[in-house]
């Protein structure tokens, strides 16, 4: 590399590459987006339980307990968002309010997982 | 694999530079949550152009285990993630320079190890909570490849021709 100098920014096969890449992320964008409406109900998932569901209709808070400790969610018009978490990043909670079919919120240190669904025959509560 | 005088003391500062990228990356805001450029990846990058697979795998290490001890996340599932992630963007990269000659640029290389760190890290992040919503991430994750595997090896490129300039590949 050094002594044959740099090679081009960008070769035809990068080209290929990139495309491809961005033509799979678009393709899988747009089957979501056409199946994609406002949920109903909130999947909320924690390592090691059966899944919960619960109605976006019903506002209130949520107590989850997880790996780490209790995470808190919040219901309300807007949504679902976790509003305290006890992880050290916080990224579910900077992820903000989730609202769409299919749109999810993450804690992988509190193995929780929070998902937007279409309906629900069930409403748990999940404490 | 250190042909030149002074090899060691290059291989050092790059490491040093990958320290001080990925804590400084770990304390930045984000655009997004999940979105991270890389930017310690940038110093791998150029230990593999410039060193080769085995001290790159060296600059990768050090910046995972150190990087975690400074910003406190050494040995979390953050940490175990995000290493096995890197380790195999290394060796992602590594495979295609073998393999491929110069079929793939400094960015497409790049593109290879983005793609690969935001797929295994789906894959450990699946692996250690066992919830299959998390592959909703996917496209989100392709697309956050392409983008900061890109720039990280734009920035590669631009760096490997500054360095020329200062002779860093001279045999001095």
């Amino acid at each position: 590399m050094a002594e044959d100098g740099l090679w081009p920014a960008l070769t035809w096969a990068d080209k290929i590459l990139a495309f491809a890449v961005a033509i799979c992320a678009i393709g899988l964008i747009s089957h979501e987006r056409d199946s994609a409406a406002v949920g109903g109900v909130l999947v909320i998932e924690v390592t090691g339980a059966e899944p919960a569901t619960r109605m976006l209709a019903n506002h209130g808070l949520l107590r989850v307990m997880g790996l780490l400790g209790e995470s808190q969610i919040e219901i309300g018009a807007r949504g679902a968002h976790v509003i305290a978490a006890p992880c050290t990043h916080k990224i579910c909670m900077r992820r903000g309010w989730i609202r769409q079919r299919g749109d999810l919120a993450v804690c992988v240190p509190n193995g929780l997982v929070l998902r937007i669904a279409g309906t629900a025959a069930v409403d748990a509560v999940v404490r | 694999m250190f042909k030149r005088p002074g090899d060691v003391a290059r291989l050092g500062l790059l490491a040093s530079a990958a320290i001080v990228l990925f804590v400084f990356e770990a304390l930045a805001p984000r655009p997004l949550p999940w979105m991270k450029l890389g930017l310690g990846n940038l110093p791998v990058l150029l230990s593999l152009l410039s060193f080769g697979s085995g001290p790159a795998l060296a600059v990768s290490s050090i910046k995972l285990v150190v990087g975690g001890l400074l910003s406190g996340g050494f040995a979390g599932p953050a940490f175990v993630i995000g290493g096995g992630a890197g380790l195999v963007s290394w060796l992602v990269m590594a495979l295609i320079k073998r393999y491929t000659g110069r079929l793939f640029s400094v960015v497409g290389l790049s593109i290879w190890g983005a793609l690969a760190h935001q797929l295994c890290q789906l894959l450990l992040a699946y692996a250690y909570i066992g919830q299959s919503g998390l592959f909703s991430l996917l496209p989100l994750s392709l697309i956050s490849a392409l983008l900061s595997g890109g720039l990280i090896g734009l920035l590669a490129w631009w760096t490997l021709h500054q360095l020329q300039k200062i002779g860093w590949f001279n045999r001095t």
